[in-house]
């Protein structure tokens, strides 16, 4: 009888215990969210529009580097330019036609530096490089809609365009570009080492 | 089987042994859970505190720590009229810029200690939802707002952080206005001042970063947004991913904790063993002539580790009841922010589960010894 009663008495207070801690589960706020919810979320936004009559079988000639085609070029003007896609951590937007194009010749990207910039995220960075010189020496390339809003199709895979790609650019200085930054609207892409 | 009651007045027969198991695995089942509940409160208040639909916008390079980084004032209306998909409210864009800074605070009674400040606009309640104001209202310049756990985070009781009182930044008196609670988050323990008077305090004429509210959880429309204006130099992060990288950052604490906790564990397991070795040596006769009334060494092991899981699991009973009173609802300041201690089912099946090692396998190396000899040579022995 005594040893039912202990039993007994154990059991209730470890059920007392575990029901009295259960009910301070609730305090996180209902923010967040599951990644699989994310993902689905993020791939539902993606649409997907060829990109094919925006590729160039031979590279255009008389073309300027990054760095001279910046000092020239106004909003509006046609221009043809080589460059690597460099330029920061990321260098292409996921869901969208625009990618970073830096100037090999001015910048160093991460690959090359050989383990001397500590602050290398990815090999396509420029970190190490001076700030002025990385602004002065990148442009942001986009294959534009009729209303000059990116296509809603990510670069990264077109024609093998990748980061660290060498390519040629054909297009028109987009409208609002200025100085300190430049968007070209691409109307041909030719990737030279993809 | 023997009797469950034979293992049970066996437990008595050494009232000093008893106290000492049941002591031990109540102390280790404790440090056991509030290590665990450390743990998880931390990684619960960082992947608490940001919200997948807020981007961070940040200074390229400083994406790792919003105190460094530095973004210009006008980058906060490019990205409210550039960005589409922003969340609205009443026709304003949820687009806060904001001061981040760590800096010494001083209460009235003179306590001093590192307190977390945002520098703020009306527009931070349109980013950061979970805030609500508990008591008196949005800081004027000149004024602050206090989280529900600063009080925590500075060390002082909660009432030297009421409304009306004032706190020192340096030698710059500011009224608190208002007290705040943002539940679970970091936010919670921080200091709220007018963006104005903390960018004057600080001497800064920039901000640290611009919270974008998205009506999606997409990071694209301020990707673009980031590779479209490369003149303002930024990064885009996802507030949650921003936090679930910060807490990469804690991880050698939380290992720490589980070293400690793996240590006082092996440091009772083998005290255990010495004990039960001793116990159940001077009880191979016994267990000899048990056998020889005709119970078998399974029954007799099965006996001796009920006596053992009785003391240990009595143990983690008290250790679940010292917990719950000590331990559940405690709040723990660190670096960023404060983390309550929950016991939460995972702890306390943790504890449970610590309880049942405890008096399985500690009892099992001292159990076989004590029945492995053969019949004869065990009646035999003193």
């Amino acid at each position: 009888m005594k040893l039912t009663t202990i039993l007994k008495t154990s059991t209730l207070a470890l059920i007392t215990t575990l029901a009295l801690s259960s009910c301070g589960d609730d305090k996180k706020t209902t923010d967040t969210t599951t990644s699989s919810e994310t993902t689905t979320d993020e791939k539902d936004e993606a649409q997907t529009i060829s990109l094919d009559a925006f590729i160039m079988k031979d590279a255009p000639a008389d073309t300027l580097d990054i760095s001279a085609m910046r000092k020239t070029a106004s909003p509006g003007d046609p221009v043809s330019f080589d460059g690597k896609i460099i330029g920061g951590k990321k260098v292409f937007v996921r869901n969208f036609a625009v990618m970073t194009v830096g100037d090999p010749k001015k910048l160093t990207s991460c690959d090359l530096k050989g383990g001397d910039c500590e602050n290398c995220g990815t090999p396509w960075d420029v970190c190490c490089d001076d700030p002025d010189e990385i602004k002065a020496n990148i442009v942001t390339v986009q294959i534009a809609d009729d209303n000059g809003k990116p296509v809603k199709t990510g670069l990264k895979g077109f024609n093998g365009l990748k980061e660290l790609s060498e390519v040629v650019i054909s297009g028109t200085v987009a409208k609002g570009s200025n100085k300190d930054n430049m968007i070209i609207n691409a109307t041909g892409i030719y990737v030279k080492t993809p | 089987m023997l009797p469950f009651t034979y293992a049970l007045r066996n437990l008595f027969r050494d009232p000093a042994r008893l106290l000492q198991t049941v002591g031990g695995s109540a102390i280790v089942v404790l440090l056991l859970i509030a290590a665990v509940a450390m743990n998880q409160g931390m990684d619960s208040v960082l992947s608490a505190s940001g919200s997948p639909n807020n981007v961070i916008l940040l200074a390229k390079g400083s994406e790792e720590s919003l105190e460094r980084s530095e973004v210009s004032l006008d980058a906060e209306s490019a990205a409210a009229t550039s960005i589409s998909d922003i969340t609205t409210k009443l026709g304003v864009a949820a687009v806060s810029g904001e001061i981040t800074y760590q800096a010494p605070i001083r209460t009235a009674t003179g306590k001093e200690e590192q307190a977390l400040l945002r520098g703020v606009l009306e527009k931070a309640l349109l980013v950061h939802t979970s805030v609500r104001l508990l008591d008196g209202n949005f800081p004027s310049p000149g004024e602050v707002m206090v989280g529900n756990l600063t009080h925590r985070k500075l060390g002082v009781p909660e009432e030297e952080l009421s409304v009306g009182k004032n706190i020192y930044f340096g030698d710059t008196a500011m009224r608190i206005s208002g007290r705040f609670t943002a539940p679970g988050t970091v936010l919670e323990s921080e200091i709220w001042f007018d963006r104005n008077d903390l960018a004057i305090l600080t001497q800064r004429d920039s901000l640290s970063s611009i919270i974008v509210r998205m009506n999606g959880k997409s990071t694209d429309e301020a990707d673009l947004f980031t590779f479209q204006r490369n003149d303002l130099e930024l990064a885009a992060i996802r507030e949650d991913k921003y936090y679930e990288k910060l807490s990469i950052f804690y991880q050698p604490i939380q290992i720490m904790t589980w070293v400690t906790a793996a240590l006082v564990v092996a440091g009772a397991v083998f005290g255990g063993l010495n004990t039960l070795y001793a116990a159940f040596a001077s009880r191979i006769k016994e267990m000899a002539t048990l056998q020889s009334i005709g119970f078998s060494r399974k029954a007799l092991f099965t006996s001796l580790i009920q006596e053992s899981l009785l003391a240990t699991l009595t143990g983690t009973l008290i250790a679940f009841i010292l917990a719950y009173f000590l331990l559940d609802g405690r709040t723990v300041p660190f670096s960023i922010g404060t983390f309550t201690l929950t016991m939460t089912p995972s702890v306390i099946l943790t504890g449970l589960f610590a309880g049942i090692l405890l008096g399985t396998i500690g009892t099992l190396p001292p159990a076989i010894r004590c029945l492995l000899p053969s019949l004869p040579k065990a009646l035999r022995s003193n």
